[in-house]
This record gives C-alpha cells, structure tokens and sequence, in this order.
C-alpha cells in the first residue's frame, strides 16, 4: 500500500464498503477482496495526478467506479465459475463485434476474439501460482464493455505493427519526395514545374523543404488537443460527431476548432517562412495560394500530406 | 568483424528518434484508453494522455479504432450530451424523438376523434326532430323488406349513380346496419330521382313515406350516435361504425323536401352477413363509454426489460418497484449518471427518454 494510500486508509475501507453495497451482485465479494483494486485504481488515477487528493476526493472517485463490472471482474479472477459465464455471455458479442470491425475476415475475426478471451483467462501463472490475466488490469473507471473494446484494439493494432515490420517496407517519405511523385500524375500538373534545368529544379525543391519544415514547426506550436485533433481527423479519419462525442462538444463546435486550426497553421507557416526562411511576401502568396491551386489542392491538403508522411513515420516506426 | 543486431537497442532508438515525447514506460494501457474514449478521467489525467496521443501514433490508433467500435447508440447518445446547446423547453421536448412517434401519433388520434364526433353529431344532431320518439327503439334489424348494405343499389346513392324509383323500404336508410333517427321529410322519392345537389350533404336519413317501414326503420335506429372504435375494438363494433358512416343518407334541406346529393363513400361498406351482430353491437355500444376508460388503462404501454417489466405512464417509464419513492433526478452523461450500476445505465439506455429506476433503495429518475 502506497503512503498516500496509508494516509486515506479509513476513507478508502468506507468507500470499498459502499461500493460493494451499490453493487447489484457483489457475488459474494468482501471488502479484502475489493480494496486491493481500489487502492490501484486511486493510485494510478487520483493520486499520479493530484498528490494532495482530499479524502472527499478519494470518496467521490470510488463512487464513480463501475460497481457491477469491477465486481464481476474480481468474481472472475477467483475463478467464479458464475461469473465467468455471466461474463462470456454477456461480453463476447463485444467482442466478436470488435473483432469483426478490424478483421480482414471473418475467420481472423474468430481467430482474433479467441485471442483476447485467452488473455482474459490467463495463459501464464505468476509468482503465486495465479493465473496472469489481463482482467487484472481492469480498475473499473471506464465500462468493461470500452475496455474490452480497447483491449481488442490494442492487441490488433500491435499485431499489424509486428506483422508490418516482418514486411520489407519502403523508407518513409518526406513530404517533398510525396509532392515529387505527384508530377507523375497528369492531373496535378506537377507539383514541381517541369523544367529541365537544374537549378530550377533545385530551386523548387528547397522551396517545398521551407515550406515541410514550416509545417512541422507550426504543427508542434499547436496545443496538445489541437494536436490531437488535427490528426484525429485527417489520419485517423474520425468524424466531426465523433470528434465532438470524444472531447465532448457539439460537432459544430469541433469543425470550428478544426477551421481555426487551419487559419493559425497558415498563419504560422506563413510566418515561418518569412522570418526564418527569408521568403518575400510576393513569394509566400504565390507558392500558398497559386502553386497549390495548381496542384488542385488547398492548403489543407498540403498539411494532410505533410501529416500523413509524419504519420507513417510513426506507424512504421 | 561481425556485430550482432541489437534487437533492444534498435527499438528504443527508433521511438526516440522523432522526438515524440512518448517513451515505453508511457504509453497508456487500454484501461486508460477506455476510459479517455468515456470522458471518464480527470482533467490532469485527460491533458496528460491528450498529449501523448498527439504525438504518439501508435496510440492514437488505438484510441480512434476503440471509439470505432462503440456502438452506435452509444456514440449518440455521447453526441447527444456533449451538445452546447441549453436544456429545451417542455413545448419542444415534444418534438424529439422518440417523443415525436408519440407526439404525433397523440395529435393523429386527438384529430380523427374529433372529426368522427364532429361527423357523428352531424349524424345524429337530425334525431332531435319530430322522429325522435319513434327512434326510441330496440337493437336495428334488417328487415326482408331492405336490402342489406352490400347491395350497392339500396345502400349507395351516390351523385352520380340514380337509382330506380325502388320503394322507400329500399332507401338507403335501410341498410343493414343501425342509423341514427332520421329526420322527418316527405318526399323520399325525390332522393331517388333528382340528380346530384349543389348542397353539402348533411348525414341524415330521409323518412320513407310509408308508415309501416318508417316503424320498421325507426325500429332499427339506435338511440345514440357512437364514436370511433378505439383500437383494439372488436370487428363488429368497428364495421358498425363503418357502416354508420358509409351509409347513403342523404342530405336534407328544412322540410321542403329532399334536395338530392347523398353522401356516400364510393366504396361499400364490408358488412357481416351474420346480422346477429346488430343486436350485440348496440348492446356494446351503450357500453361503450364505460370500457373507455379500461380499454385506455389496458392499452399503457409497457416494456420488459432486463427481466424488469416497465410501464410507461405520462411519458415516464417506470419500474414495476417504484411505490412513490423519493425520486433522485440524475441526467444522463452526468458523473452521476457515469457512477450509476451498469444494470441501471443499460436498461436507461434501453428504453431511452426519462426513466424511473429502483436500484436497491433508491428510486432514480434518469433523463
């Protein structure tokens, strides 16, 4: 028990208590067997945070638990054969649902929910001689439904990761050898004027390396949920009502943030190469706003592009 | 000389190598995902994971292919909280659905009972002429001498279609079905021989000429007008008052005599051959508005849930526990909403609108 932890001990017993109480089935759980979690649910939420938490703090935050699923989850862990079948029957077609929304195929999807219910149960014994299940990591703040959800997603994602790197795959490319490929595409007309001189070519591209390094530098000023939000929504491909539901605000309220964003990256990048990169006025407006209307985009496909490379970065990191 | 590839170093220099801010030992479990998608944390929590995910690809690839398998009602009814917008006024909670199904299907009902009473009393607002003693009958019957409603001749005159100077008994006053008293005009023939009349039809029957089939007539009409069948009403109450509205009466000017258009449907009243049920509609009908109030009880809507049987009453559902318990208003998206049982979150959410919900002692009103 940590000394935090110490310090709130009579507050944390009365809260345990409580909450075995409001618990439709506590399936016959005691306070000894609830408290452990609940000390690690406090340490890695209230007290990580807020070191001071006051003990009307540490009441309100074990009153937020979920009560049923934390005991359904601990009812499991002593192996309760009821409620592992409460669980299953209830909680596979979460499951399956999840699986099935990330899987190629239905038999990857079958494949991949026998996975987690096999992590669930444990497949290692620990120390003691206990299974090592993932359940154990389940602190009842969020709904078991969501953190099975999570615990799907997570175990799909690294798969693809582990599987991706087995793949030869291509060095990531910057945003300038992107807007390079594109003059291979009629439509676009080149991204870089087609000349053959040399040091026009080179000139064009010292340009669009100003301009990458611009972005980046104005991506990183943004704030961590502009952040968050920009590449929520043009890498990960989240919708505005989606957006909304998550930090929770309207959906008109998250594409106005998004707008905005926008305005303050133009006017960062724009800056940026002013100042640091020495571009004339006449030259920031040209490249922005007619270089880009020649490609057929606007300045938010640029940062789409140029985030979409970061991206891959990361993805294939 | 050869080196070994260094599997560890080369995965802790690749996740340093951005810059990323995000080491191993941060990145957040799906506990703290989960929980993040559910705006379940704290602020200092929320903002510490907002910027590792703004900067950790990985993560956040979880974190938007974990919203994306919530289920829709769920992101909804997210979307629907994390509205900005203030609380709507009780004029406009009508108008959100599902309210609105009931709003409108209340506005449908309120409108066709009006209208049939406003029709019916046409109908029957004729019985307080002269005929009304002779009105004071017994269950109609058809008699050998009328034809039944199903014969368009002696039931329908419509405005296009004269028919033949067929006796009185023939009018379409006799139809097999009850009728309100008709009033007391002269003339019935003329119904079958002028054309159509410019006048708005006016639901009435017309007096045939002939004393013994006027009684006859007279026999057969009940003593009051009845409304629409509520639903659920049997068939026979239900073709009874069809036929009551689809009778060809005719429309009748003062005493003059009749002036011609009859208001009919085009279409014929389906009505039973067994004209036993004549006798058992009236009988029903003058129970008619005593059951009202039963059929309405009978017909509250109610919904199982969770193994708990709710009944809707005002708007409201309620649990079959609820016995005017203190009721604890919590609304949904709120912390305390969030602190809520799972069973009682799940049936809230199952039945949607303002639900009342007995949990242990507790009575909570969730909306």
């Amino acid at each position: 028990m940590s000394a935090i932890a110490v310090k709130h001990s009579s507050v944390i017993d009365e809260s345990v208590a409580k909450l075995i109480s409001r618990a439709a089935d506590s399936r016959g759980l005691t306070a000894d067997d609830v408290r452990p979690r609940v000390e690690k649910s406090l340490t890695k939420y209230l007290f990580r945070d807020n070191e001071n938490a006051s003990p009307s703090d540490v009441r309100t935050f074990v009153d937020e638990l979920r009560a049923d699923d934390l005991c359904l989850v601990l009812a499991c862990e002593k192996n309760d054969s009821a409620a592992w079948e409460f669980l299953v029957s209830t909680q596979d077609s979460t499951v399956r649902s999840a699986a099935r929304k990330i899987a190629s195929s239905a038999e990857d999807a079958d494949d991949l929910a026998s996975s987690i219910w096999a992590e669930l149960y444990g497949l290692k014994h620990d120390a003691d001689g206990k299974l090592k299940s993932k359940l154990s990591y389940y602190s009842g703040r969020g709904s078991l439904g969501g953190w099975l959800r999570a615990i799907v997603a997570q175990l799909a994602i690294d798969e693809f990761r582990k599987q991706s790197k087995l793949v030869q795959v291509e060095e990531p490319r910057e945003f300038d050898n992107l807007a390079s490929e594109s003059t291979e595409k009629q439509e676009n007309r080149g991204f870089l004027s087609q000349r053959d001189n040399p040091e026009d070519i080179f000139g064009d591209k010292q340009m669009t390396g100003d301009v990458s390094k611009a972005l980046k530098t104005a991506i990183a000023s943004l704030g961590d949920e502009d952040r968050l939000l920009l590449k929520l929504y043009y890498f990960d491909e989240m919708k505005l009502k989606d957006l909304g539901a998550m930090f929770g605000y309207h959906e008109a309220t998250a594409s106005r943030k998004l707008a905005r964003i926008q305005v303050d990256l133009r006017k960062t990048v724009e800056k940026t190469l002013r100042e640091v990169h020495r571009w004339s006025e006449e030259e920031v407006r040209r490249y922005l706003t007619e270089t880009a209307s020649k490609l057929g985009i606007s300045l938010e496909r640029l940062v789409t592009l140029f985030i979409f490379a970061l991206i891959m970065q990361d993805f294939l990191r | 000389m050869d080196f070994e590839f260094d599997n560890e170093m080369d995965a802790i220099l690749k996740r340093t190598r951005a810059g990323d801010g995000a080491t191993f030992e941060t990145h957040p479990d799906a506990d703290e995902i989960a929980a993040f998608t559910e705006r379940a944390l704290s602020d200092a929590s929320r903002q510490r994971l907002t910027a590792h995910f703004a900067d950790c690809g990985r993560c956040r690839t979880i974190l938007s292919t974990t919203f994306v398998f919530e289920p829709e009602e769920a992101t909804v009814a997210a979307a629907a909280v994390s509205t900005e917008t203030a609380p709507l006024p009780w004029y406009r909670k009508l108008f959100v659905f599902p309210q609105l199904a009931y709003t409108m299907g209340a506005l449908a009902l309120l409108f066709s009972g009006f209208f049939g009473y406003v029709v019916l009393k046409n109908v029957g607002g004729t019985n307080d002429v002269a005929m009304a003693p002779k009105a004071k009958s017994s269950a109609p019957t058809q008699t050998a001498d009328t034809k039944p409603a199903n014969a368009p001749a002696s039931t329908n005159t419509t405005t296009n279609a004269p028919t033949n100077a067929a006796p009185a008994a023939n009018m379409p006053v006799a139809a097999a079905t009850t009728r309100p008293t008709p009033v007391e005009v002269d003339g019935a023939e003329d119904v079958e021989t002028r054309g159509p009349s410019a006048t708005p039809p006016v639901t009435v029957a017309v007096r045939p000429k002939d004393d013994a089939t006027r009684d006859k007539v007279a026999e057969r009409e009940p003593e009051r007008v009845e409304p629409l069948p509520l639903p659920g009403q049997n068939q026979s109450q239900q073709v009874y008052n069809n036929t009551q509205r689809n009778d060809g009466l005719g429309s009748v000017p003062n005493n003059s005599g009749v002036q011609g258009t009859l208001s009919s449907p085009k279409t014929e009243p389906k009505v039973n051959e067994d004209r036993s049920y004549d006798q058992k509609s009236v009988d029903e009908t003058t129970r008619g508005a005593e059951s009202d109030m039963a059929r309405k009880k009978a017909y509250e809507p109610s919904k199982s849930v969770n193994g708990r049987n709710f009944t809707k009453r005002a708007g409201v559902w309620y649990d079959p526990l609820y016995k005017n318990q203190t009721q604890i208003k919590v609304r949904r998206g709120s912390d305390e909403y969030k602190a809520l049982d799972a069973d009682v979150r799940s049936i809230s959410e199952k039945l949607g609108g303002t639900v009342v919900i007995i949990s242990g002692t507790k009575a909570y009103r969730i909306e």
